[in-house]
């Protein structure tokens, strides 16, 4: 069964960092709406970071592989904002989308075992209550698996290339597959 | 003054902050550390000053204490990438899970992983998650100050 690689912000923002977003393109992903609006939208935006950008960038070419999820907590918050301009959003409102996102898919989708991709501790320290089936998968693992499928030449010239976060920094470190 | 060398060891989030700190305020970190206990006894007023609030946002982002996306609204960035910005700007790493940690993932989610693909493709090789451990979060480091 098709599954799906559910990605959360600081991921996307770290690949984008390290010029690794092309690795996105192997897989069926699901942004939920929160996830959608801190990194694709923030790219649409003046003063918008090389990384933004870039996720603009990815999204628009690999829209057809990528499924947004409208989310509950993105609909409460958007009633907020709707209320109130000046609302101000709590933290780990991107893990918060993805955990409502989690419990949906066990009742419209009872066969789905997504894999959320993290990188924040968020996910390591709230395990427990996240919906299950469900599988994290840190951007080390993801850079991992990647080495492993000879996408990228070393998990280590990657992880260097994200925590350069320059413009141009190892813009020629992942091998594409043909 | 004579000069004598210590070992000792320190957690790796501890050595990042102070890596920080000395990045934004100049010196290294043998003086930081021979400032510290130099100030030992005295007033606290006298003593080293703690780093800025930004900078503390940033430094727990290092340490995997804070996302980077809650780091941007701290800092009131216009979106996440400029905390990598200025993380690589302060030298400061960042944040790794144990290897351990990640071969446990790769081991549980490499089946799903391979369903989330949009062409299925042949592993090149049968897949060994690698378990070897070289740093990993809250591990020590020795320093010699």
């Amino acid at each position: 069964m098709s599954q799906l690689l559910i990605a959360d912000a600081g991921p996307l923002f770290s690949l984008a960092a390290g010029n690794l977003l092309p690795l996105l393109a192997h897989f069926r992903v699901g942004l939920t709406d929160i996830v959608y609006q801190e990194t694709v939208e923030r790219g649409r935006l003046p003063g918008a970071s090389l990384e933004a950008q870039r996720l603009l960038v990815y999204y628009l070419g690999n829209a057809d592989h990528i499924t947004l999820f409208q989310t509950q907590v993105g609909a409460q918050i958007a009633a907020q904002r709707a209320r109130d301009p000046g609302y101000s959003t709590p933290p780990n409102l991107g893990e918060l989308s993805i955990q409502s996102l989690l419990i949906e898919l066990q009742i419209t989708m009872p066969g789905a075992r997504p894999v959320v991709l993290f990188e924040d501790g968020w996910f390591l320290r709230n395990a427990v209550a996240l919906a299950k089936p469900c599988l994290l998968l840190s951007t080390q693992a993801l850079l991992e698996y990647a080495h492993h499928r000879q996408w990228i030449p070393s998990v280590a010239q990657a992880r260097k290339a994200i925590a350069q976060g320059r413009p141009g920094a190892y813009g020629e470190s992942v091998v594409f597959d043909p | 003054m004579a000069k004598a060398k210590i070992g000792f060891e320190v957690d790796e989030g501890d050595l990042a902050n102070a890596k920080a700190y000395v990045a934004l305020h100049g010196g290294s970190l043998n003086k930081l550390v021979s400032a510290l206990f130099a100030s030992l006894g005295k007033d606290d007023a006298q003593r080293v000053p703690g780093p800025d609030p930004a900078l503390s946002v940033l430094m727990a982002v290092s340490t995997g204490k804070m996302s980077v996306m809650d780091a941007a609204q701290q800092l009131d960035l216009p979106d996440a990438g400029y905390v990598f910005h200025r993380l690589a700007a302060l030298g400061l790493p960042l944040p790794r899970l144990p290897q351990d940690v990640v071969a446990q993932q790769l081991t549980q989610a490499r089946t799903a992983l391979d369903d989330c693909l949009l062409v299925a493709e042949s592993l090149p090789a049968p897949f060994v998650a690698p378990t070897t451990a070289p740093t990993g979060r809250g591990r020590k480091r020795s320093l010699v100050a």
